[in-house]
């Protein structure tokens, strides 16, 4: 079991309520834990909407987690 | 050197810090908060920013103009927290030994800042409603690069 914490931007965190979770979970893919939380919070972005950070650096859905990781789900960037 | 701020930009300062006397041409684009975005009136925006994953990447940005352009200097700033239309949203400038380069890689820069700093805008509209700017989910003929919109 691997404990995260998990980072949600701009409609992910209004949608879930909150920016930030902390959670066990014994998945390992990005991807898998992203569907996970989306079931979770009932977001409406697909995984391919989404751009994932492993400890504050850009990273693919495919990458796995490990233990103690700070995990970012991050929606189409819309900055300028 | 990219930078975030949650205060009003001042352009001068940031243009000063590119002045040099082998630089033969400077280019900025300022990007301001507009009134209205796909017939909405919008009243106001917030923008969010992922900041330590928005400073490595917009330095990461500067750098690769730099070594694409032959840049002699380049610098950016997006703003964060809450913004009217008329502010300053994001400014950028860079300073070449030719014109052409510099217009080129201002060009670039503000196009890669949009697709790839971790940014968002959430925009507040004159009816009461508010809605967090989705690129991809826009109906329009502006020109669009990878997942992202060139709105400002």
């Amino acid at each position: 079991m691997k404990q995260i914490k998990l980072l949600y931007f701009a409609q992910l965190g209004a949608q879930a309520g909150n920016a930030e979770e902390s959670l066990s979970t014994e998945l390992d893919s990005l991807e898998a834990l992203f569907d996970d939380r989306k079931t979770a919070h009932g977001w409406d972005l697909s995984v391919k909407n989404i751009r994932f950070a492993r400890n504050d650096d850009f990273c693919s859905a495919s990458d796995r987690f490990h233990d103690g990781d700070v995990i970012a789900f991050m929606p189409p960037m819309s900055g300028g | 050197m990219f930078f975030l701020t949650n205060s009003s930009i001042e352009t001068g300062p940031l243009r000063n810090e590119l002045l040099r006397l082998d630089a033969g041409g400077y280019c900025s684009f300022e990007g301001w908060v507009r009134n209205h975005h796909l017939g909405r009136d919008v009243e106001r925006l917030e923008y969010q920013a992922y900041e330590r994953l928005a400073l490595k990447q917009g330095q990461a940005v500067l750098a690769d103009a730099c070594s694409r352009f032959d840049l002699l200097g380049a610098r950016a700033i997006h703003r964060t927290g809450c913004l009217y239309p008329g502010d300053m949203a994001v400014w950028v400038g860079v300073c070449s030994v030719h014109r052409s380069e510099a217009f080129e890689a201002c060009r670039f820069i503000i196009d890669d800042i949009k697709a790839t700093v971790p940014i968002w805008k959430h925009e507040f509209y004159g009816d009461g409603t508010d809605e967090w700017v989705d690129p991809t989910a826009c109906h329009c003929d502006h020109r669009h690069i990878s997942n992202e919109a060139t709105h400002t």
